[in-house]
């Protein structure tokens, strides 16, 4: 254990906002377990077993995905603000500008869509917002846009602050992003594995974040003004382009939580090496340069960018895959780790975040592609990297803030739940996948008898999510809310 | 820090205001909305200047007594966007007639150097204009013409080309001689809306 | 030095008086009026203002904490001038023309007074919120099915559109690399091999 403190700052200073971290943890159980019950909903009424409005459905749908995607971000947020703040000087005020910019724009979107009837999409497709059929009207629209835009300007002073102390503290972008070290070999100068990942994330999430802010204010314009529009094929790619990033850079956020806290457990520094480096400052350019592959589907895209969509999609996976999957792998070899709640999330998260990269690498080839991507193989391969990943990542980042003085094993409820989770996480996205597997389509309110099976199969694993994760979190809220008195 | 939240607010509010008021209320951020905008909040005097139709006879704007006028800026040289102006009035002489609205077309040329009586003669036929409906006229003076322009909002340039771009409208003069609406060219149904409103 | 700077103030002040008398030509054209008198007439009042800084210094510290008040202001007058309505006012009614050579001179010189209060998060936030800006601009300019200003022709605003685009991607450029390449040399912190040591540097800024 005493080696840990090489990669760990002696906890002298404080994280700045510590408080809004754990409020923001408490949040995130608050609105997933919310959100799952949604997916359950949706789930349910596939299998006929309960009758919503088709306009009901895809409300759920709307709010589902950008209240999941949202929570992903804000969740991985915390994480990442945590840890960045042992290696530089954070401004405590901007996490609660976030989170307070946060709670403002969950306000306008619940609004939009519970009171208006917006139900576009989490992803806005431009011009769709405008183009209702009567469903829901121009003003409930612009709240929406507004609240995804004022969530968005939360990000970006959050990005720009954790740059500005990188730069601060590192003397410039470069250095943080481990160039010296990546070109010229001087290993003195190595920044931490966390800042590595923090100045990577903050650059492509950055520019994500800006570009998805262009297309959210001229698809506001374009409601009010119509004549002022914008090239569909541009919107798509601009929405997808922002959507992409800014989901990976959730996932990205929490795994730091990974090399932050498994080092406490196994004794051994996670250290930056310079293939460490080397494959994150890949990822920084393959993980923007991939998104064309959310797009196969239209046929009007140059060819190149389809190509490179394929070639990056096989690209993008392995170097983070590699560095974090392997190296932890290689950590927890014969360390002797000290399985409890926390860093049995941790790997289990690890873990379901590479093999839920899988099905994304399938279906990034076009030819399959073509047949398989408005079948529920997408919300399969999304559900596994998303619920057995960043979920459990976030998790176990928060059973370790909530950690009691003595280290308690897992066992009794806490191993019973984290057990229940797992199954129903994996079978859950499972049946997703076989149903995707047999053309059953994606985002479609009303189901076929044939398929309704899956769907009361799906509707099962999600009650044992809802539950595994729900005997996980409620100690925590209680534990978090002490720990912020004291 | 306090006084700084006060100085603060202090500015947003006064520049809010001001923004608010400069965009009459978020609805006009272009000259050409602000005055269709206002001319509907509330119509606007219209100075009678005396004008000369295409005949050589003076005419006034309140000689249409009872009368909704619709007015037009063109130049007859214009090959685009005048020649649009002239149909549009072609179509609305086939709709006052029949529907039996109280109603007249005025067309003024901003260009009167040019646009003689036998100018202006030869737009009129060239767009079959019905004399009992449709007059055209040019003002006499410089200065009038200028006051004329500047009472409708109606702002003429040069194009560098020998002609002029101007911001092309239908204006809807009411009986009592004040502006009440200025419409797209195209937007016949809310002109004709207009006309019957005025001929209520 | 000084001898400069004794007659900088009132060179600038003709400076500005010099635009306002040259304003028919700036006006001319939408792309000159929008990028040159307006921007000329902001820098006047910023350099104008660098004198002033430590005299303002004081009040600045109560009622201008973190440069939030100069800010607001700023933006404000500048959002004011961005609106094509204001632009077009400014050549017909006189009231409005010397508005507009009093308030951005006094945007460029409360900006300037204001700014090393403002906390380098926000000028990142600033820079961000330039560049889109920018960008918005260009694309509303280029794609408006009509005239925005009556006074200009459509094809000033098309090139002042495209300028207005280049412009922000320029920007946007020189701002990333900037923050690639990083301050100076001389603001690097010592190099210390131990964490610890790293983490009490960085307490004392």
């Amino acid at each position: 254990m005493a080696e840990a403190h090489v990669t760990r700052a002696p906890t002298a200073s404080p994280c700045p906002a510590e408080a809004a971290v754990k409020i923001t943890m408490i949040l995130t159980f608050v609105v997933l377990l919310l959100m799952m019950a949604f997916g359950l909903l949706m789930r349910l009424n596939q299998a006929a077993v309960v009758q919503l409005d088709p306009t009901m459905f895809y409300r759920l749908m709307t709010a589902h995905g950008i209240g999941m995607v949202g929570i992903a971000g804000m969740s991985g947020a915390a994480i990442m603000w945590y840890f960045v703040s042992r290696h530089a000087s954070l401004t405590g005020w901007v996490f609660w500008a976030l989170l307070s910019s946060f709670l403002v724009g969950v306000v306008a979107i619940l609004a939009s869509i519970f009171i208006g009837g917006f139900a576009g999409a989490w992803t806005f497709l431009f011009p769709l917002p405008a183009m209702s059929g009567g469903v829901w009207d121009t003003g409930a629209a612009a709240l929406y846009l507004v609240g995804v835009i004022v969530i968005g300007v939360g990000f970006l002073i959050y990005l720009v602050e954790i740059g500005r102390a990188l730069i601060q503290r590192y003397g410039s972008l470069s250095n943080a992003l481990g160039w010296p070290l990546l070109f010229t070999g001087h290993q003195d100068d190595a920044p931490p594995p966390t800042v590595v990942a923090t100045a990577v994330i903050i650059v492509f999430n950055g520019i994500g974040t800006v570009v998805g802010a262009a297309a959210l204010t001229i698809s506001l314009i374009n409601l009010y003004l119509p004549s002022f529009t914008l090239d569909a094929l541009l919107a798509k790619n601009m929405i997808y382009f922002f959507g992409h990033v800014f989901i990976n850079a959730s996932i990205y956020m929490a795994v730091v939580a990974v090399y932050e806290i498994i080092p406490e457990y196994t004794g051994r520094p996670w250290k930056a090496s310079r293939p460490f480096i080397a494959a994150w400052n890949a990822v920084m350019l393959l993980v923007m340069a991939v998104y064309p592959h959310h797009l196969f589907q239209d046929g009007v895209m140059p060819a190149w960018a389809m190509v490179m969509g394929q070639i990056v999609s096989y690209a993008n996976g392995v170097p983070l895959l590699v560095v974090t999957t392997f190296s932890l792998l290689n950590y927890l070899y014969r360390s002797g780790i000290r399985w409890d709640l926390a860093s049995a999330l941790l790997v289990t998260g690890v873990f379901g975040w590479s093999v839920g990269s899988v099905p994304a690498i399938i279906d990034g080839m076009i030819s399959v592609n073509n047949v398989m991507h408005n079948t529920q193989w997408v919300p399969g391969h999304f559900h596994l990297y998303l619920l057995l990943g960043e979920v459990a990542i976030t998790l176990g980042f928060a059973a370790w803030l909530a950690r009691g003085e003595a280290g308690e094993l897992l066992s009794g409820w806490k191993s019973r739940g984290l057990i229940i989770y797992a199954i129903g996480g994996f079978g859950f996205a499972t049946v997703f996948l076989v149903s995707g597997a047999m053309s059953v389509p994606r985002r479609w309110a009303a189901h076929l008898p044939e398929w309704q099976f899956q769907d009361q199969l799906g509707s099962i694993f999600a009650v044992a999510t809802i539950l595994g994760v729900g005997i996980i979190v409620i100690p925590m809220i209680k534990r978090l809310a002490m720990t912020m008195r004291a | 820090m306090n006084r700084t939240i006060l100085a603060t607010c202090a500015v947003l509010s006064l520049g809010s205001a001001v923004l608010w008021e400069a965009t009459n209320g978020l609805r006009a951020f272009t000259t050409e909305t602000a005055r269709r905008l206002e001319v509907l909040d509330s119509p606007k005097h219209i100075p009678d200047v005396e004008l000369v139709d295409r005949t050589g006879r003076s005419i006034r704007l309140s000689d249409y007594v009872g009368e909704a006028v619709i007015v037009e800026f063109i130049y007859t040289r214009c090959p685009t966007i005048c020649s649009s102006l002239g149909d549009s009035f072609n179509r609305m002489q086939r709709n006052i007639k029949p529907r039996g609205y109280k109603a007249r077309l005025l067309s003024i040329s901003f260009d009167p150097a040019h646009d003689t009586e036998d100018q202006l003669s030869e737009y009129a036929r060239l767009h079959d204009a019905d004399a009992a409906i449709w007059n055209l006229a040019r003002p006499r003076l410089a200065l009038e013409l200028k006051s004329v322009l500047d009472a409708y909002g109606v702002v003429v340039l040069p194009d560098g080309a020998g002609g002029f771009i101007h911001n092309a409208a239908l204006h809807v003069v009411g009986p009592n001689g004040s502006l009440t609406g200025i419409y797209d060219l195209d937007d016949d149904h809310a002109v004709l809306q207009a006309l019957a409103r005025a001929s209520r | 030095m000084s001898e400069g700077r004794s007659l900088r103030e009132p060179l600038l002040l003709l400076a500005i008086v010099s635009i306002a008398l040259m304003r028919k030509v700036f006006e001319q054209n939408l792309v000159s009026h929008m990028l040159l008198e307006l921007p000329l007439l902001s820098v006047c009042g910023s350099v104008l203002a660098r004198r002033f800084v430590h005299v303002f210094d004081r009040l600045g510290q109560t009622v201008d904490a973190g440069g939030a008040t100069g800010v607001a202001l700023a933006l404000l007058i500048f959002a004011f001038w961005m609106l094509p309505r204001s632009i077009d006012q400014s050549l017909s009614s006189p009231l409005l023309e010397l508005g507009k050579f009093v308030t951005l001179p006094i945007a460029g010189a409360v900006l300037t007074l204001s700014w090393y209060r403002i906390p380098r998060v926000a000028i990142g936030i600033l820079k961000c919120n330039l560049v889109s800006m920018l960008l918005v601009m260009s694309w509303i300019y280029t794609v408006s099915p009509s005239r925005l200003c009556n006074s200009y022709l459509r094809g000033d605003q098309d090139l002042l559109g495209e300028i207005v685009g280049i412009l922000g991607i320029a920007l946007g450029v020189v701002f990333g690399t900037s923050v690639f390449i990083g301050s100076t040399g001389a603001e690097l912190p010592p190099k210390i091999s131990s964490k610890r040591e790293w983490d009490t540097a960085n307490d004392n800024p």
